[in-house]
């Protein structure tokens, strides 16, 4: 049950909340599956907590940004050890938070019923005015890239953001929100101290890339297509993913991570199909305090309908159909290191913009550095092959669960660096 | 001015390489020509349509870019940056470094998510709740998920006492250890603290018959671990190693090291070793040293200081002055010794805290030092009777202090018995565990109902002296509390509730005894329940209400950690 907790640190502050003397007003009801309670907490009211066990969804008007947060999760270790009143209907806040998440759940169909857009000339304008907007844009960026190339790079280190917010703003403007945090990205690249001149030329190389790639859409195919405009900042539409035909397939869930990114975090999912031996990630975004999607759970599997974005290299999905609960682990098949290598090269040769690929690296050893240091760190597989490992505190856990002998890493190929984030052991998922 | 030739993309000079130094002048100054690529890129480049210099450079760039990804070759041989020269390949060097099998079973899943929580931080009792977490999968026989071992370590490294952590870290842990110097020295040091038959399985194979090759060529790490293991082994054999050794070439951690290990087994002969270490160049060194030194029976220091201690106190019997009058009672007077004289410490070694006097200073660790049965001997009085006199100039402190850090080097309860009321924290507390547990007990009872009492009763006048000697109640409480170990037994559980619920002390204090109590109670549902009835009876707007749920809360918490690790 603590899988779903995000971090050890609200594991602890969820127990330090799971006594009786935290809790008043608690119940539990069978139908519909929900917890509720009132924790007291630093504010004059109690917080109002409710756990839909059926899906699982958390609620609470704590300020806390961590999903779910502590006094969910001490509720539900209040309730797992007998602490809950089982009631016959749910609290009012608990029953107004149900009535309003399915009448959430409800408008979609609604609108899917509505059918098509109301006017289709009408978007049909808007699209042509957007796709006017970002070719000005586009021809702007290719201009600045030339200017650039044309005077050197020289300095471009000491410039900071002046180097590229002005074009980025501009790109902003145009419609162009893709290129407009790659042009961005350029100066953390130009600031990343020794050996930055290769690595900015790499990402002005690959955005001119782009830049040509887009003036010449006609005459590429479909999914290369796709994939320009997503790169360049199109928005994809979930409805249009959702009606790509999906892979179905027992999906091993093998890890989860947040990053930032600004003011979103952002949420990837790797999953791992048992039949289809292929890796998806599912992404989900939340900004401020939105939740983040917590139906995914490490070490868990769904029988799913997966839905692919479209593009020419396909590794991110969205879950559609759900059969059936989520199980234990199904032991999707991993790829050997060579495997990894030919599926890396394939998709940087299918989409040149492509910066990692998830990977789940059948029998491998860890080979630590010997100076006791996170860095130089490499897996080793049986023929002598290595991939260095990014270098991570986590690399220490393992290590410790690796113990020298060889195993399944789960984690992202980044270019030639294998950056860790599960393994897998006969004992089962151990998340990095 | 003129402009500089094309770059030559074809020399020996990477072709990589050679676009960004182009890149950082600027293709105005250096154009650069995508047909010369080598190879396939080449042959791409030469068909590129392009013929702005600048973005002939950009497409060259992003050619090779996306050539240089997609060939993608991993490395056969093992290249980790910093390691010294490596024979054979990567493969052969992973086989070699293998954890060994392990025997122990593994905590429950329920026990290391706790143990999660309270490595995490979140809770401010975690350290008290951790030790007795590890103690209870300690004598179980229980070892740690591997993937918990690295921040179990580190939790290990930042404390003082780590024995604990010993027995639950399995082969895998020791293991692990070895990969990190941090974690070795931390469990080096908790192997050198522990009971000899939880040190780690070195000790066996130590031969102190023969110079062992670890000891002549080893890492400083290797040897100070096989001195640990010889010492705990063998004391005499540990001490001719290091007087054979050359002192000065040794390290400063392996020297320091060494001398920490003779704490265990001194005796007479080590003062030959530790005379040595008194020269020692490291402050850290020195300290030990004197620190063992005064420690060793019958030693030069304990003589020392005894023949220095015993002429600066002397008892005065004063003259009857008429016949009439009351003859008033012996007395203690104190000469206080000279500062500019150490001995026995070398000059320098007793350094005098602010505020403190040289003279004082030096004289509480001359009576430290001195053998307790030498003031019986020299004054002809018993323990109580010496300590009932009076001190002239107010040394009674300095003396009294003295005393009881003696009583508590020597273990000796009788000078314990009578010094503990005088004094207080850690040292109070080091006295009253020499006593016998019983005694103990009713010592806890009898201060816990006398404070009750005291504060229900008349309070004194001025307002000051009440918190005076209210706080003094206190340290006294806290300091019976601690000398008994937990679990409490039933007296001392039955003065605790009585005192939790019925005494009028200041929130503070209130929540200091409750956070003692939490960790030493007895986890069993009656007392629990008791908790949480004595709750019940208060008013609701009384905060001890809340304090005692909490710490009925953490007695269950405590019990549920300690079934989760049957």
């Amino acid at each position: 049950m603590l899988a779903v907790a995000p971090d050890a640190a609200s594991v602890a502050a969820g127990r330090k909340l799971s006594g009786p003397a935290s809790w008043s007003g608690t119940g539990a009801s069978a139908t519909p599956h929900v917890l509720w309670g009132l924790c007291a907490g630093s504010g004059k009211n109690p917080y109002q907590t409710v756990v839909d066990l059926a899906a699982p969804a958390y609620k609470c008007s704590c300020p806390s940004r961590k999903f779910p947060c502590k006094h969910a999760l001490g509720l539900l270790l209040l309730w797992s050890g007998g602490g809950v009143p089982e009631q016959d209907a749910p609290s009012d806040f608990a029953a107004d938070w149900l009535a309003a998440r399915e009448k959430r759940a409800a408008r979609p169909a609604t609108e899917e019923s509505g059918g098509a857009p109301a006017d289709p000339a009408a978007a049909a304008r808007r699209a042509a005015q957007r796709a006017d907007h970002v070719a000005g844009g586009v021809a702007e960026l290719d201009l600045w890239l030339r200017d650039l190339a044309r005077t050197g790079l020289a300095g471009a280190d000491r410039a900071g953001y002046s180097l590229t917010e002005p074009v980025a703003a501009r790109l902003v403007d145009a419609q162009a929100p893709g290129l407009a945090s790659a042009v961005r990205q350029l100066s953390t690249v130009a600031a990343s101290g020794d050996g930055w001149p290769g690595r900015l030329l790499e990402e002005l190389a690959l955005l001119r890339l782009l830049v040509a790639a887009h003036g010449r859409v006609d005459a590429l195919p479909t999914d290369l297509v796709t994939t320009v405009r997503t790169r360049v900042g199109y928005p994809v539409r979930t409805d249009d993913v959702l009606a790509v035909p999906p892979v179905r397939d027992r999906w091993d869930v093998l890890s989860l991570h947040d990053a930032t990114e600004g003011r979103l975090t952002v949420r990837r999912v790797h999953l791992r199909g048992v039949a289809s031996r292929r890796s998806v990630l599912v992404l989900s975004f939340a900004a401020g305090q939105q939740a983040l999607d917590a139906s995914l759970v490490p070490g868990t599997s769904i029988d799913a309908d997966i839905h692919l974005y479209p593009g020419a290299v396909t590794l991110r999905g969205i879950v559609g159909t759900r059969h059936g609960e989520p199980a234990p682990l199904g032991g999707a098949p991993g790829e050997n290191l060579a495997d990894v290598v030919v599926r890396w090269s394939a998709a940087v040769a299918a989409d040149p913009w492509t910066t990692e690929i998830p990977v789940v690296l059948d029998d491998v050893t860890v080979l630590p550095s010997a100076d006791g240091t996170t860095t130089g760190w490499a897996v080793v597989d049986p023929t002598g092959s290595t991939l260095p490992l990014c270098e991570h505190d986590s690399l220490w856990v393992l290590l410790a669960v690796a113990g020298g002998h060889p195993l399944t890493v789960v984690g992202d190929l980044q270019h030639d660096v294998l950056r860790a984030r599960s393994v897998r052991t006969p004992e089962g998922l151990v998340s990095l | 001015m003129t402009t500089d030739a094309t770059a030559d993309l074809t020399t020996d000079q990477h072709p990589w390489d050679a676009l960004v130094s182009a890149a950082l002048l600027g293709a105005a100054r250096r154009p650069v020509d995508p047909s010369t690529l080598p190879g396939a890129v080449g042959e791409v480049g030469a068909r590129l349509p392009e013929t702005d210099p600048a973005a002939r450079l950009l497409d060259a760039a992003a050619l090779l870019t996306v050539a240089r990804r997609a060939g993608l070759r991993p490395e056969t041989r093992a290249v980790p940056a910093g390691t010294a020269p490596l024979d054979g390949t990567a493969r052969d060097r992973a086989a070699l470094d293998r954890a060994p099998l392990e025997t122990a079973p593994l905590v429950s899943r329920a026990a290391a998510a706790r143990l999660d929580g309270l490595l995490s931080g979140a809770r401010d009792d975690a350290d008290a709740l951790l030790d007795q977490w590890l103690d209870a999968a300690g004598r179980r026989g229980l070892r740690v998920p591997p993937d918990r071992l690295p921040a179990l370590l580190d939790w290990a490294a930042r404390r003082t006492h780590r024995t604990a952590v010993l027995p639950v870290l399995g082969e895998r842990g020791r293991w692990l250890a070895a990969h990190r110097d941090r974690w070795a020295r931390t469990l080096d040091r908790a192997d050198a603290a522990a009971p000899t038959q939880t040190a780690s399985p070195e000790t066996s194979s130590v031969d102190s018959s023969s110079v062992d090759t670890t000891w002549t060529h080893g890492t400083p790490l290797e040897r100070q671990r096989w001195f640990g293991a010889l010492r705990r082994a063998d004391a005499a054999a540990a001490r001719a190693a290091l007087l054979a050794l050359d002192w000065n070439r040794q390290d400063g951690d392996s020297r320091l090291a060494f001398v920490e290990a003779l704490a265990r087994g001194l005796d007479l002969p080590d003062e030959e070793v530790l005379d040595r270490a008194l020269a020692d160049r490291r402050k850290d060194v020195r300290a030990v040293a004197t620190h063992l030194l005064a420690r060793v029976p019958g030693g030069r220091f304990q003589v020392q200081a005894a023949a220095r201690a015993l002429a600066c106190v002397r008892v005065e019997h004063p003259p009857r002055p008429s016949l009439m009058a009351r003859r008033p009672g012996p007395r203690i007077v104190v000469t206080l010794p000279d500062a500019g004289d150490t001995t026995p410490w070398p000059a320098g070694m007793l350094e005098t805290p602010r505020g403190t006097g040289d003279r004082a200073w030096l004289l509480r660790h001359l009576v430290e030092t001195t053998p307790l049965h030498l003031w019986t001997q020299s004054t002809g009085l018993s323990p109580e009777a010496l300590l009932a006199l009076p001190v002239a100039d107010d040394l009674a402190d300095v003396l009294h202090l003295g005393w009881a850090r003696a009583a508590v080097r020597e273990s000796d309860p009788t000078w314990a018995r009578l010094l503990a009321p005088s004094t207080t924290g850690g040292l109070s507390v080091d006295l009253l565990r020499l006593l016998p547990p019983a005694e103990r007990v009713g010592l806890v009872v009898t201060t816990l109902a006398s404070d009750t009492a005291e504060r229900l009763g008349d309070q004194p006048a001025d307002p000051a002296a009440a918190l005076a000697a209210a706080g003094r109640r206190h340290a006294v409480v806290g300091s019976a509390l601690a000398s008994v170990a937990g679990p409490w037994p039933a007296p001392v559980v039955d003065a605790v509730l009585r005192w939790l619920t019925g005494s009028p002390s200041p929130a503070h204090e209130h929540s200091a005894v409750a956070r003692q109590a939490s960790r030493d109670l007895p986890t069993d549902t009656g007392t629990e329940s008791r908790l949480r009835a004595a709750a019940g009876g208060l008013p609701p707007d009384d905060p001890r209400r809340r304090t005692i749920l909490t710490l009925a809360d953490t007695l269950l918490y405590r019990r549920q950690m300690i079934e989760e690790l049957q």
